[in-house]
């Protein structure tokens, strides 16, 4: 007798029952061979599944060839009546849902109007955009077009999206009515690597009417135009009020409020943070090489540190700006200044909120930026913007909303997207109810502003005080990071300078310190990125 | 044994039939056997060993978002020695680990011996009570503890309210923020603890414990000397696997802190996280990666070294 149990069977099977053994042979090793070919078969579909999105079997416009030849004319026929699917994923449509149904009507407009391009819309929010243009691209299947944001220069600069100028080439409109941010945001290194910015909004201040009225305040455009006003207000509201006088969206991510009081520390549209040739450029913070503008600079960032540690919350280094509307509408916050022309959000809180001063009775308003005054390093206890001015001023975003045609699709496909980010860009039944009423922006083309406000003559006061920023402070109010021409711009924006403003409000390190330690940070990525 | 007797062990071998045999011997005898571990094994092998074999290639690569990357030897291992932010969240990692999975550990040793205690209605009832925050998704636990202790709408600072008290921003003050991760963390998945000593418990034969009565032992002494000894193995099971996830934990911190206020509760999970998304640098996200791997595996050969001297005062 056997001692191993397995030969033990295999005698038995052997010996007395060698039917019976064939037979559970068979049936075993059919099945194993079953699941072996349904893990092939698995295996097959997990596999290059990229192709069918690309040129060959994705190409349902028939002979890419064919639509190229008749596409280059830039919103013609997109060549013989062959139809093509455009895969598009928009991060835009998923800001809510007012605005996602607006995009989904749209694009059965294009679809009619184009005749033979439709759309695959897909959504992604802000945060997941990144993640999910990732995957799809590594996997070989990449959208044709795609509200990439930043993360489209990453692709660009890896050969993965078209040289979007074959496009401007043949168009009349792009770039020239293109907004000024959008001409910085679209253009890296004289190439133009996107289609642009399809809206702006930008960050001012926002302020809660009914807090400042009770502190004395009767005329909020004059008496809160400089940083040194602003802050004696908010030291009485501080001292008289049970509220909170300023709440900084501190957490890295939204602090976008910083780059906008950064603007305010200079005249026509200087750059806070990096100017000069890209391939060595002028690292001003911390920079002694660059001592005024050193000073502007590094005062703006221990100002935001310091006006956050002595009047915001606890929680201001993880605040976001999702919260602010529904902190300000309940009377707990008195300021900030994140505020956007986008009136959508505060109705969202309260449906019968008031926008504007209304006698000192709103519920939210939206004002410039204050411009930085003389007094104000002595007022906030930042010597190195003592006696130094600057003028209104914001953070335009646009780099955030680039939109791109990847290459990675069928030529017929790039013509497809092209027309639909001129539709998304120039159709005013695209537009005008995009930008007026479900999501209150600024048109990506300049082109656009006079029709929306024909339209909509009656905008929130946010909206419009918001526009009138823009027109009257025009160099003032531009987009960081679109200007430097760097390869590592977004690390360098969210990480280098964000994030360690938002850990030192959290107090991991000094208000003093933080200059040195930024600018320590963007040398290295700018030394790592090339 | 065999050399006394004056035999090799060849010789045993064919004494009782048991000779050595080649691999294509045994590849012929059980062939219908490894026919059914071959799509296992192909399944491992590229749904498993395969991308962490890459992964671990992509290490000394700079692959970053959508492509490949070049090789670039010890660089990313380089910048991870000298990176402030990941030696930080490198320290803060373990204490939340530790702190979590021992008091995990503790709490589940309790809601098994509760559970053991009660009858079949109320054992059933309680056990789904206690498992139930295990089997709720760790992203909606971020939530629900977010509700629970934020300070502008959370029910916690809410009571605190009712008392005419102030509570503390428990998600972003002082030590608070470290605090609330490990409380919520222990909420989330004590019940694993619970379920694994709770098993080990039921199977514990009562006539050990009759027997220690019978010799006067007390409840405490019973506890110490019976139901112990049977929970050391579980508690090898329970460390190294708790530890490890509790190490790649990362949706419920996220929901929670994000790693904030600035950067003081960035786990290596969310630096990980940050650093692929964020900063699109997916071969350095990857080296956080590999110190989380080893953190883990350093820890479970910790474990059981220590359990099994422990284990010797019983033999």
């Amino acid at each position: 007798m056997s001692t191993d149990g397995r030969s033990e069977k295999t005698a038995e099977s052997t010996d007395g029952t060698g039917t019976d053994r064939s037979r559970r042979d068979f049936v075993k090793a059919t099945t194993a061979a079953a699941s072996a070919g349904a893990l092939g078969a698995l295996a097959g579909c997990t596999g290059d599944g990229g192709d069918g999105g690309n040129d060959t079997g994705g190409d349902t416009g028939g002979d890419g060839d064919g639509n190229d030849s008749g596409g280059g004319g830039g919103g013609g026929g997109g060549g013989g009546s062959e139809s093509v699917e455009v895969q598009f994923l928009s991060a835009q449509a998923a800001e809510n849902s007012s605005i996602r149904s607006h995009f989904q009507e749209s694009m059965q407009d294009f679809q009619e109007k184009s005749g033979n391009v439709s759309v695959s819309l897909q959504t992604a929010s802000y945060g997941d955009m990144k993640n999910k243009l990732a995957s799809t691209v590594q996997s070989g299947n990449p959208p044709a077009l795609a509200e990439s944001g930043s993360a489209g220069l990453q692709f660009f600069l890896n050969d993965q999206l078209v040289d979007h100028t074959k496009f401007f080439e043949g168009s009349d409109t792009f770039p020239d009515d293109f907004t000024v941010p959008n001409k910085e945001v679209a253009n890296f290194r004289d190439q133009w690597w996107s289609a642009g910015a399809i809206r702006h909004t930008s960050s001012n201040l926002g302020i809660r009417p009914k807090i400042f009225s009770q502190v004395g305040i009767q005329n909020p455009m004059e008496e809160l135009n400089t940083w040194s006003k602003f802050h004696d207000a908010i030291v009485q509201i501080d001292e008289e009020m049970d509220t909170i006088a300023y709440e900084e969206t501190g957490v890295a991510g939204d602090l976008e409020s910083y780059w906008g009081q950064a603007r305010t520390a200079y005249t026509g549209g200087t750059d806070p943070w990096i100017r000069g040739n890209p391939d060595d450029p002028d690292v001003v913070i911390a920079n002694s090489d660059m001592e005024e503008d050193r000073r502007r600079t590094d005062g703006m960032i221990k100002a935001c540190i310091k006006r956050a540690n002595e009047f915001s919350s606890d929680e201001a280094a993880s605040r976001g700006d999702e919260e602010i509307p529904s902190l300000m509408l309940t009377g707990r916050v008195a300021s900030f200044t994140y505020a956007t022309p986008t009136a959508r959000r505060w109705f969202a809180v309260n449906e019968d909120a008031t926008i504007g001063w209304a006698d000192g009775e709103g519920d939210f308003m939206l004002l410039p930026d204050p411009k930085l005054d003389a007094e104000y390093g002595s007022k906030i206890g930042v010597s190195d913007l003592e006696g130094l001015e600057g003028e209104h001023g914001g953070h335009v975003w646009g780099l955030e909303q680039a939109h791109t045609v990847f290459s990675g699709v069928s030529n017929a496909k790039q013509q497809g997207a092209w027309e639909l980010s001129q539709y998304l860009f120039s159709d005013d039944d695209f537009v005008l109810p995009a930008w007026g009423e479900h999501y209150q922006s600024i048109p990506g083309l300049a082109t656009k502003m006079d029709p929306l406000l024909n339209e909509y003559p009656d905008l929130p006061q946010n909206f419009q005080r918001a526009i009138e920023n823009q027109n009257q402070y025009a160099e003032q109010y531009a987009n960081t990071g679109g200007a430097w021409d760097l390869r590592a711009t977004d690390p360098i924006r969210w990480t280098d300078i964000n994030e360690t403003i938002s850990q030192a409000i959290a107090g991991q390190h000094s208000v003093d310190e933080t200059p040195g330690l930024v600018r320590e940070r963007v040398l290295t990525r700018i030394e790592e990125s090339g | 044994m065999a050399q006394e007797q004056g035999r090799t062990a060849d010789q045993i071998r064919e004494r009782y039939g048991i000779g050595e045999r080649t691999l294509t011997d045994r590849i012929k005898d059980n062939w219908v056997g490894y026919l059914f571990i071959i799509p296992t094994f192909i399944a491992f092998t590229g749904l498993f060993y395969f991308p962490i074999a890459r992964g671990v290639f992509m290490t000394f690569t700079n692959a970053s978002l959508g492509v490949t990357g070049e090789f670039i030897g010890l660089d990313n291992y380089a910048w991870l020695l000298t990176n402030d932010l990941f030696f930080y969240s490198f320290g803060w990692t373990i204490v939340f680990v530790f702190g979590t999975t021992f008091t995990q550990l503790g709490l589940g040793v309790v809601a098994a011996l509760l559970l053991n205690e009660l009858r079949e209605v109320a054992k059933d009832w309680v056990g789904v009570l206690i498992m139930s925050p295990y089997f709720s998704a760790p992203l909606a636990g971020g939530v629900i503890w977010m509700w629970f202790l934020d300070s502008n709408f959370g029910f916690v600072p809410k009571l605190f309210g009712l008392f005419g008290l102030t509570a503390p921003s428990f998600l972003a003050g002082d030590f608070w923020p470290f605090v609330s991760l490990i409380v919520a963390q222990t909420w989330h998945d004590y019940a694993y603890s619970a379920i694994i000593y709770a098993a080990a418990i039921v199977s514990i034969p009562s006539e050990q414990y009759e027997a220690a009565a019978l010799s006067g032992a007390g409840r405490l002494r019973r506890f110490r000397d019976v139901t112990l000894p049977h929970l050391l193995i579980p508690t090898i099971v329970i460390l190294s696997l708790r530890t490890a996830w509790n190490i790649a934990e990362f949706s419920q911190p996220f929901a929670l802190t994000g790693g904030g206020p600035g950067t003081q509760t960035m786990l290596m999970s969310i630096l990980t996280y940050r650093v692929a998304f964020v900063n699109t640098n997916f071969a350095r996200a990857y080296t956080i990666g590999m110190a989380m791997v080893v953190l883990s595996m350093s820890a479970a050969v910790i474990y059981v070294k220590a359990i099994d001297q422990e284990d010797d005062l019983y033999v």
